[in-house]
């Protein structure tokens, strides 16, 4: 059976391409779009500028999303936080991914000694609630966006080390790694040319994925107050300011959140077509 | 009729996406009670996709046409042998438990019953020290032993059938030989009927009475095994009889040219003929047809007549 | 250079009392842990001459493929030496010794990188080792497939769409890239259709003709090695029990346990009765082995002295030097 059945894999591979990249497409649309409209409403209109007059106009034509406490359009400040907020989450899923990579290969594939001592590490920061500690972190430095970006670099990358390290375990026992070794090519050459390359989908995939929680991340610590300041629009920190209204002005807190969920759904697609990719 | 399994127009459908292929057609055997019947074929022929259609235990996306007709005699169980038996153990329960639900089922008695059935099972396949081996984990046992624990567990069915599925394939040569001869002691003392699934000839020609060769889904010969090892009668057999027994000689090997044909495109007529040297242009317009040709030798090829001098 | 001349020079390999254990994990309490040593090797000695082939014959637990991992430096001897003349081979080889022993695998499905091209593959190899210059090094591939008789299309291709017969010639393709003196091969047909296996076959016996190598092949197919080796040796536990010409052992054999395996493998054209080859019983825990011979405990002819030592390999039972058996019974010691 198994001959027959892999006899027969042959004509899927059209089918299953066109559907994967209509995931990986549209994921990429939504935040290439939305890239794009912050692009544009940052070079056009002014998401800073308060009008006193128009304080917490619920939605309207002349305010789609309404306004806030210091008469701000929702709507100008929502768009123009993307610029902001989806590199933001990109980068916050990148740092910790490097990081974590390239650890998690040295505890695989480098002898005992770097293992224990990188996963120990691991478990260390670990134990800690990994909020608690980037609060502190960024209290420490200051809050902004570099703290911001150094707190997740050096908390979350243990995921992406054990991740990484549990793929190379299997890897390294591979045939053509055994024969790369053979080869005579050097230990640092066999593990980044030919175990990494192995390893790195899955990390990929994980990537996608950890974009939605960086992104979530960044707004809940600029909701506490710790990441960007006021006025710069960003959706956690307008779901912040706007729950003193939540009952009275629900479009406050409504639309960023509405626009953190377009994001991540975009980043979700993403990470779901990157999973299917993987799975070849 | 008293074949303990009869099969007839058996058909499977492999389903992909939109795209549907037949990859067992027409498919017809019968087995007797306390005979063994092989199914030959290389990868591909569609000999495992067969069995388990009868079984029943096809995977998703792969079904059964419902023109098949299964019968067996009355009250008649069918018990299955997998190629690899780890993966029809399961590996939180320890093999005496496993062995012991399954006599719990078929029987339905006590479970102080069903332990020591499942001990006397143990002892009738040929496990050493069953008591102790009763209480262990799968993983604990080597391929043979758990190879044996597998069967044990096929016979708490008490079967009338028991299809095997290249069981001996992953196992060493002289682990083979024990649970070839297992078998054959289960087929002669249990009278049961034997259907068995392998690419190995010299296997067949050790376990099995009777054998049937598959291509591209369909039986293309069938009869006695010695009678069809030593006088093969449809072309693709002498072709693999060939190339079973020059496989390693150092004269040079021959191997059968060119390559099965894919199910999706399976070439109308004999689905045999591109690659038989003896084909000739009604090949590819005859239908399959499994006839006893002049010397009463079951097989699908319409020239066996004719080709009788050059086998000879 | 072409890749078709010869290797320059081709090596006696010799192996001494090779050993190889490894502990697998411990028993007693917290603080009294012994090692549980697997003896995978067990004081192996193997003498091959330049350009001959020598098939190593096991089952499971013999310890055949550890051998053969051994001398292509993929695990460490614990006891032991191996030589290519007079160069000791230890695991860690520099990259001049690494050409000199290569290794076919297995599994065709594992043993090609799945994210490269088999041209960047083989680039790899040969740029790293300097063995051509990036002007020639095109060229050189595309000669390397064609020694292994496959289209220069397959180049560009990743393994996945290649066939197990097409992966496992690029595996010999990759070996044999550096020129080596010894190939070894670890059961290399025996994840291929049996129709492919031949060609395959077929194929190192042209190409160790033309390239003049050393050859291990190990296989548990006795088929395959006496199609393709000049002699055998036969491995049970860790040890050697029997070691000869091929056709001598095989058409011959002295030792109880070969001649269990002759009697086990099935045959298309005598088939014997089904569980006739006698042996009963399963292989020892290689944790645990019997003491003495290893053999003893499953042997038809064993009698109470064989557990005294472990029996050394000798001529008496044959009278032919190079044909040697390890039986205390087989060889009159008894």
């Amino acid at each position: 059976m198994t001959g027959a059945i892999a006899m027969l894999r042959l004509p899927r591979k059209k089918r299953a391409v066109r559907h994967r990249s209509s995931k990986l497409w549209t994921g990429t649309s939504i935040l290439a779009a939305m890239l794009v409209v912050g692009v544009i409403v940052n070079l056009t209109a002014d998401p800073i500028a308060q009008d006193l007059t128009q304080r917490l106009i619920p939605p309207s034509l002349a305010h789609p999303f309404g306004t806030d406490e210091l008469g701000r359009s929702v709507l100008i400040r929502a768009l123009a936080a993307t610029t902001l907020d989806v590199p933001l989450a990109i980068g916050a899923a990148l740092l910790p991914a490097i990081l974590g990579t390239l650890l998690g290969l040295l505890a695989g594939y480098g002898g005992r000694i770097a293992d224990t001592v990188v996963m120990r590490l691991g478990d260390m920061l670990q134990a800690f609630p990994s909020y608690v500690l980037m609060i502190v972190v960024v209290f420490i430095i200051g809050p902004g966006i570099n703290a911001f970006l150094i707190a997740i670099a050096t908390i979350n990358w243990v995921a992406y080390a054990r991740l990484v390290r549990s793929q190379v375990l299997v890897i390294r026992e591979m045939d053509y790694v055994h024969a790369a070794r053979i080869g005579g090519l050097g230990g640092a050459r066999v593990a980044l040319r030919h175990v990494l390359p192995n390893a790195l989908p899955q990390v990929i995939v994980y990537l996608a994925a950890d974009a939605v929680l960086a992104l979530i991340l960044l707004s809940g610590l600029s909701f506490l107050g710790l990441g960007v300041a006021s006025p710069t629009p960003e959706w956690g920190l307008m779901i912040n300011q706007g729950r003193l209204f939540v009952q009275s002005a629900w479009w406050l807190t409504v639309f960023p959140g509405l626009m953190i969920v377009i994001a991540a759904a975009g980043f979700s697609l993403i990470s779901d077509a990157l999973d299917d990719w993987s799975r070849v | 009729m008293s074949a303990a399994l009869d099969v007839t127009g058996l058909q499977v459908e492999v389903r992909r996406g939109h795209d549907r292929m037949l990859a067992v057609t027409d498919v017809a055997f019968a087995v007797e009670p306390g005979e063994a019947l092989g199914i030959v074929g290389e990868s591909g022929s569609g000999k495992s996709l067969s069995l388990r259609a009868v079984a029943g235990v096809l995977p998703p996306g792969v079904t059964r046409s419902a023109n098949s007709l299964i019968t067996g005699a009355d009250g008649g169980r069918m018990a299955m042998v997998f190629q690899e038996p780890l993966a029809a153990l399961n590996p939180t329960r320890r093999i005496g438990e496993a062995i012991a639900d399954v006599v719990q089922a078929a029987r339905r008695c006590s479970r102080g019953e069903a332990r020591a059935a499942a001990i006397d099972l143990l002892t009738e396949v040929g496990m050493s020290d069953p008591v102790r081996r009763a209480k262990m984990w799968p993983h604990e046992l080597s391929g043979g032993l758990r190879q044996r624990a597998v069967i044990a567990m096929a016979l708490a069915h008490e079967p009338s059938v028991l299809l095997c599925d290249e069981p001996t394939t992953a196992l060493d040569v002289t682990v083979q030989d024990q649970i070839l001869g297992l078998l054959d002691r289960l087929r002669r003392e249990r009278n049961v009927a034997l259907v068995f699934v392998t690419h190995d000839l010299a296997v067949v020609a050790t376990l099995c009475q009777r054998l049937a060769v598959m291509y591209a889904g369909q039986i293309i010969e069938t009869g006695n095994t010695s009678e069809v090892l030593r006088a093969p009668r449809h072309p693709y057999t002498m072709a693999l009889l060939e190339a079973s027994r020059t496989r390693t000689s150092a004269e040079g090997a021959r191997p059968i040219g060119g390559n099965p044909p894919d199910p999706a495109a399976f070439p109308a007529g004999c689905r045999f003929a591109p690659r038989c040297p003896f084909a000739r242009e009604k090949c590819r317009q005859a239908p399959y047809s499994l006839r006893t040709d002049s010397a009463g030798r079951p097989n699908a090829c319409i020239r066996s007549d004719e080709l009788i001098e050059v086998a000879a | 250079m072409s890749l078709l001349a010869p290797t320059a020079t081709t090596e006696r390999l010799t192996v001494d009392d090779l050993s190889v254990r490894f502990t697998v994990g411990h028993t007693g309490s917290l603080f009294r842990r012994t090692p549980v040593v697997l003896k995978a090797v067990d004081n192996v000695s193997i003498a091959l001459e330049p350009g001959s082939s020598l098939g190593i014959v096991g089952e499971s637990g013999s310890g055949k493929s550890t051998l053969a991992r051994a001398i292509a430096g993929l695990a460490d001897p614990t006891e032991g030496t191996i030589r290519l003349g007079t160069t000791t081979l230890r695991s860690r080889r520099n990259r001049v010794l690494s050409r000199r022993v290569q290794m076919v695998f297995q599994d065709p499905a594992s043993s090609l990188n799945p994210r490269r091209t088999i041209r960047s593959m083989l680039r790899e190899l040969l740029l790293v080792h300097h063995m051509e210059k990036q002007s020639t090094v095109d060229a050189r591939i595309e000669e390397l497939v064609g020694m292994v008789e496959l289209p220069t299309s397959v180049l560009d291709r990743r393994p996945r769409g290649l066939s197990g017969g097409q992966r496992q010639r690029l595996g010999i393709a990759r070996a044999l890239a550096l020129k080596p003196e010894l190939l070894v091969l670890d059961e290399p047909l025996a994840a291929l259709d049996v129709s492919v296996q031949a060609s395959v076959l077929i194929l190192l016996r042209k190409l160790q003709a033309e390239l003049g190598f050393s050859m291990i092949f190990i296989s548990h197919d006795l088929g395959a090695v006496r199609g393709i080796c000049t002699e055998v040796a036969v491995m049970y536990l860790g040890r050697i029990v029997e070691h000869g010409p091929v056709r001598d052992v095989l058409a011959d054999p002295e030792h109880p346990y070969t001649r269990a395996l002759i009697a086990a493998e099935p045959s298309l054209d005598n088939p014997r009765v089904p569980g006739s080859s006698g042996l009963v019983g399963e292989v020892p825990s290689p944790v645990n082995p019997p003491s003495g011979c290893t053999f003893r405990t499953r042997c038809p002819l064993a009698q109470p002295a064989c557990a005294s030592a472990p029996p050394a390999l000798l001529a008496y039972a044959t009278g032919r030097a190079d044909h040697r058996v390890a039986c205390f019974v087989a060889n009159d010691e008894i």
